[in-house]
């Protein structure tokens, strides 16, 4: 004999129970990703530490301004250099000879150790043609004369 | 040994085997050679407004897309003016558009203009983007249209003139400034779109976007429009040059991939069976994209499918398990609600037997779900009283199919009906309730020279398109089909051969055609008989014919008899076992064919076995290790008489408003007071719902896997796109709960693991396999063990045992008609937007804002002569009880016709007015059969039921494809091909 019903007594899940039930799930979570959690947990800390965590808190909160800000920022005139050089610098990065200048920056560490050394006395004329026998010397000075021959060329 | 018919062309100094007549393009594609090609898409065909495809032939520069391969040919594809002359086309297409791909919405990895500038390698643009003087149009529901973004390619209009054939777009190539048009220039709300959103899977860009992707799709994209302008610029300054851009928009668009799920499922509104991938993030919907490998809908679906997804997350879904308490419902946890349920359900069987008990499928439901229900009914319960939906709707086809070629579906696909020389609708108001399939009839229709004769009460869509209308009078369609039948034979039409070899029983339906003479026939239908001689002629003189029908011929007191007579003119005729012939019967629900395919029904097995079939039974007691009742239990329709006569006492119903859209629905919920116990099982609290006792939440097809069968008897997945919303919970799980607190312990996992078993239980589907069903791969049952299945039924022969069809003689009585005092006939159906009685797609504010309400469609004539105007409230009272209504004044409806879509609800729903007349052969509800009076509540309204901005007022501009020849006159083009030359 049932008659049409429209209202529904909802049912109220105490806020307790359903705490329970929450945590219950997320036990669960935190037990299936106990080491995602724990190395998550030393990522924190030192972003803690290093007072990122707060800058990160503030930007995200504050993203669609520092968005704006940022945009308005960059889209300046002055900029514009700038950011056409980016990528004119990936370019550049590109056809550097990255072996060579790491010969040569290894060799230029090499002459600034020994330049830390005291100097045993003043140079005269006579040491400065008595020193390019010295084969060290005399490979410095052929490079760099090379060097001065390289880039004067068109 | 004869030579093969190819024609060998040379591409790059390699020769290739072509196709005569193959594209040219579409042969280059398959040799690996990669050229750009952004207008070109299969699925539309060569439009030839980009240019970019341009390749050297025979010397020539052309594009490639709009030449068909011919024997010699030389192509080269690799030349410097060839590469020249691409680019230059590339170069002309980002002046109209704009690369912020990392801002974009539409950077998903599958924008083709992206994806053409990375591949040509280009790296700096030439020209400036030249923007228009247009603004975005945002005014319709669903997507917006950018003229900046736009670059022309006319995909859109091909697919929405000749693809879908609503014909709303145009591009007017004649204006300083070309953009893309709706209408005659009108805002896109305004217009006679019908959201279908073919144009925007058809864009290649962001021009056309769903407006539930802005601000959604991308990391960087939500943004307000004068930062995104900001953030648009800033992104070109720091990519400059594409290579840089394109790098860092491909490495954002991967990152989408994260945050957004595209999951294949299947429409769940009408049987056409649309399939797509739905993008969801969250919960949200953000839009759905149907491929060219769907394979009933191509990437075309209707604004239900595209858009109609907002009740998956309506607040209005029921949230936990229901009881009865009082004069209240109660929610309760699920245990409660199982061991309750099942509690009553042991003690009525206790009581009054296993026949108290009854069960209805739901045709919105899956395969598995069906098959679970007959199930729980026939072994748990032990009851037969078990059946489905089909019943208010597609019984009666369903019969006169299995009384003449023994399978119940429809001869062929959707590729047949498109291919046929001629096509018949009767009583089918397909543009609005099979939209897809209807698209495929009109573009046939439109390009391809198939003839369309419709028969109808209503000049509908289709009446309108039709070489011939014809309005025979309601409930006649048996008098004319066999009269044009007899005629055919008198004539020796027929055909003959068809009929020795595969047709049995001609002598006795030669003769019980008898009656059915040209005079009776005119007499019956009101068609003259000259227009039936001339049916006649051009059905027999067309060499593929074949015939679709739904609603308007089943829902008739002889719906499964004139169903027959369909039947029976196609076998005269030979119109079976051919592609482009056959019957097609349109199924309404997306599962209607499948929920009875797979047994919710009180006579048959799943796959269409008798229950009386002792063979059949045994298979299942086996199975089931259970005795099985052996008669055939009560359809819908006897379920609820015996509700009335006391007999029955339980009634479980899933996903079926049984209180809203079966006929005579005072006498229904009547017979839902006298029940001891009910139970229903739905998404919502429906009008059924109200009067149960417990009310269980259901899932959408969105979170359940399963399988649908569409109209075409197509079994396709749907795989779960998001998690149950609230507590529902899939029907197969819930039956499954249920059958266990009864004692059967099912144990079923995934719902694969129930079609495994109605695989090996039902021969009608013994090959049938999730794993065959991957993706969107489908199966035409019949399914033979070794996977192969029947696209085109009957290839074998019919499904009788001496594989002959069989001639089914039929008699005719009038018996409705209007009275003196019941002096109308109102006719009711379906709408384009509003899903049968509507309870999804109210929930979707885009639809709703162009179609709040239902309306009663009057004649001009039959308001002139009540004094009625648009907006009036008119009152319709039938024997069974009345309604009252809003009514628009059309020429849809003529005289004393009236016409009430199925979507109107509460006090207008037409079923107060249908009474309990059912085919005599089904049971199926004659809801079209009913006579009422009205009387004037009101003679006018202050505003028409159907809004200014409904597709119905707009003003369709039909031309075909996007009219290319108009761009190449204008003064400013300059084909790229021969700019390159003179450069040169």
């Amino acid at each position: 004999m049932a008659k049409s019903l429209t209202n529904i007594k909802r049912m109220e899940v105490p806020k307790e129970v359903q705490v329970d039930r929450d945590m219950e799930e997320i036990k669960e979570a935190v037990s299936e990703n106990k080491h995602a959690i724990l190395e998550g947990i030393k990522l924190l800390k030192a972003l803690d530490d290093a007072d990122t965590l707060q800058a990160l808190y503030a930007l995200t909160n504050h993203r669609k301004d520092a968005m704006r800000l940022m945009a308005k920022e960059l889209n300046k005139d002055q900029y514009s250099g700038v950011l056409e050089n980016l990528t004119g610098f990936m370019f550049l990065l590109g056809e550097l000879d990255v072996d060579a200048i790491r010969n040569l920056s290894d060799r230029v560490n090499r002459g600034l150790e020994e330049t830390e050394k005291e100097p045993e006395s003043k140079t005269g004329f006579m040491d400065l043609a008595k020193a390019l026998k010295d084969p060290e010397i005399n490979r410095s000075v052929t490079m760099l004369m090379q060097f001065l021959k390289g880039m004067g060329r068109d | 040994m004869l030579e093969r018919d190819h024609t060998v062309v040379t591409i790059n100094g390699q020769e290739y085997l072509a196709d005569p007549g193959q594209n040219l393009l579409d042969l280059i594609n398959t040799t690996g050679e990669n050229i750009p090609q952004i207008c070109y898409n299969e699925s539309l065909g060569p439009i030839e407004t980009c240019d970019t495809c341009i390749v050297q032939v025979n010397g020539e520069l052309t594009r490639a897309c709009g030449t068909k391969v011919e024997a010699g040919m030389r192509v080269q594809t690799n030349l410097e003016e060839v590469h020249d002359a691409q680019k230059e086309a590339l170069d002309t297409i980002l002046e109209k558009h704009e690369l912020y791909c990392t801002v974009c919405d539409y950077n998903n990895g599958d924008c083709e203009i992206h994806n053409a500038v990375s591949e040509f390698g280009l790296e700096h643009q030439s020209r400036e983007f030249k923007p228009t003087s247009y603004e975005t149009d945002r005014s319709g529901s669903f997507y917006r249209y950018d003229p900046n973004q736009c670059i022309l390619c006319g995909r859109c209009v091909e697919a929405c003139q000749d693809i879908v054939v609503n014909e709303t777009l145009t591009i007017d190539w004649d204006r300083k400034e070309p953009r893309v048009l709706w209408d005659n220039d009108v805002s896109i709300d305004q217009s006679s779109c019908v959201n279908c959103g073919l144009c925007v899977t058809a864009c290649p860009c962001n021009a056309l976007l769903e407006k539930d992707m802005e601000g959604e799709a991308g990391y960087l994209t939500d943004q307000e429009p004068g930062l995104l302008r900001s953030m648009i610029d800033l992104t070109k300054k720091v990519e400059s040059g594409y290579g840089p851009l394109l790098a860092v928009s491909d490495t954002e668009a991967k990152m989408r991939e994260d945050r957004i799920k595209k999951t294949k499922t299947v429409c769940t509104y009408c049987g056409v069976g649309c399939s797509f991938d739905v993008w969801t993030k969250d919960r949200q919907v953000l839009k759905v994209e149907p491929h060219a490998q769907s394979p009933a809908n191509g990437i075309a679906t209707c604004v239900k499918g595209r858009f109609g997804w907002d009740y998956v997350n309506s607040e209005k879904r029921l949230r936990k398990p229901l009881i009865r308490r009082g004069d209240h419902f109660e929610e309760v946890e699920w245990d409660e609600a199982i061991q309750y349920v099942a509690k009553r359900f042991t003690e009525i069987k206790a009581e009054y037997g296993p026949d108290a008990l009854g069960f209805i499928a739901s045709s919105k439901a899956t395969n598995e779900e069906s098959y679970l229900m007959q199930k729980l009914s026939r072994q748990v319960i032990g009851t037969n009283n078990v059946d489905n939906c089909s019943r208010y709707c597609q019984s009666p086809a369903t019969k006169g199919l299995f009384r003449t070629v023994g399978h119940g579906g429809d001869s062929g696909s959707i590729d047949d009906i498109a291919k046929a020389d001629l096509v018949m609708t009767i009583g089918s108001n397909t543009a609005e309730s099979h939209p897809v399939l209807a698209s495929r009839i009109k573009r046939s229709h439109k390009l391809f020279g198939q003839k369309l004769f419709v028969f109808d009460l209503r000049k509908h869509e289709m009446a309108r398109r039709a070489d011939r209308f014809y309005e025979p009078k309601s409930g006649t369609d048996l008098v004319w089909l066999s009269a044009v039948t007899k005629y055919i034979l008198d004539q020796g039409w027929e055909d003959k051969n068809f009929l020795d070899e595969w047709v049995d029983g001609f002598d006795e339906y030669r003769q019980s055609l008898e009656k059915y003479t040209l005079e009776y026939a005119e007499e019956l239908t009101g068609i003259s008989q000259e227009e039936l001689k001339d049916l006649a002629k051009e059905i027999a003189e067309q060499d593929k014919v074949a015939i679709c029908w739904a609603m308007g011929v089943t829902q008739h007191m002889l719906g499964s008899d004139t169903s027959t007579a369909i039947s029976n003119l196609l076998l005269i005729t030979g119109n079976y076992r051919r592609p482009g012939t056959g019957a097609y019967p349109l199924r309404g629900h997306n599962n209607v064919q499948g929920c009875s395919d797979f047994g919710s029904m009180p006579n048959y097995f799943p796959g269409y076995e008798f229950v009386t079939d002792d063979h059949a039974r045994n298979r299942y007691e086996k199975a089931w290790n259970v005795d099985l009742p052996k008669e055939p239990g009560m359809d819908n329709h006897e379920q609820i008489k015996a509700m009335h006569e006391g007999k029955l006492k339980s009634f479980y119903v899933k996903g079926e408003d049984t209180g809203i859209v079966d006929a005579n629905i005072n006498y229904v919920t009547a017979g839902f007071e006298k029940l001891d116990f009910m139970v229903v099982q739905d998404l919502f609290l429906t009008k059924t719902a109200e009067y149960a006792d417990v009310v269980l939440p259901a899932c959408a097809s969105l979170e359940k896997d399963g399988t649908f069968t569409n109209t075409e008897r197509r079994i396709q997945r749907l795989y779960k796109a998001l998690e149950p919303m609230y507590d529902a919970k899939p029907d197969w799980e819930i039956i499954q709960l249920i059958a266990k607190e009864l004692g059967a312990d099912w144990g079923y996992t995934h719902p694969e693991q129930i079609m495994e078993e109605a695989a090996s239980l039902a021969p009608l589907f013994a090959g049938v396999s999730y794993e065959k069903l991957e993706g969107f791969e489908s199966l035409q049952w019949p399914v033979h063990e070794d996977g192969t299945d029947e696209p085109l039924l009957f290839q074998e022969g019919f499904n009788f045992d001496n594989g002959k069809a069989k001639l089914y003689p039929l008699d005719f009585q009038l018996q409705y008609d209007v009275t003196e005092e019941y002096d109308l006939h109102i006719n009711n159906g379906r709408l384009l937007e509003h899903f049968h009685e509507g309870n999804m797609t109210y929930e979707s504010e885009g639809i709703v804002r162009r179609t709040p309400s239902a309306w009663v469609e009057i004649s001009p004539e039959l308001a002139e002569e009540r004094g009625l105007k648009e907006g009036g409230e008119i009152k319709l009272i039938s024997e069974a009880g009345e309604a009252t209504g809003i009514v628009t004044i059309t020429d849809r409806v003529k005289g004393k016709e009236l016409y009430i879509p199925m979507s109107a609800n509460g006090k207008s729903a037409v079923n107060f007015l249908t009474d309990n007349r059912v085919d005599k052969d089904t049971d199926t509800p004659a809801y079209k059969e009913i006579a009422a009076k009205l009387e004037v509540v009101q003679k006018k309204g202050e505003k028409s039921p159907i809004p200014p901005n409904n597709h119905r007022r707009g003003n369709r501009q039909p031309q075909i494809s996007v009219q290319v020849e108009r761009k190449w006159q204008r003064d400013d083009y300059k084909f790229p091909g021969s700019k390159v030359k003179k450069n040169g």
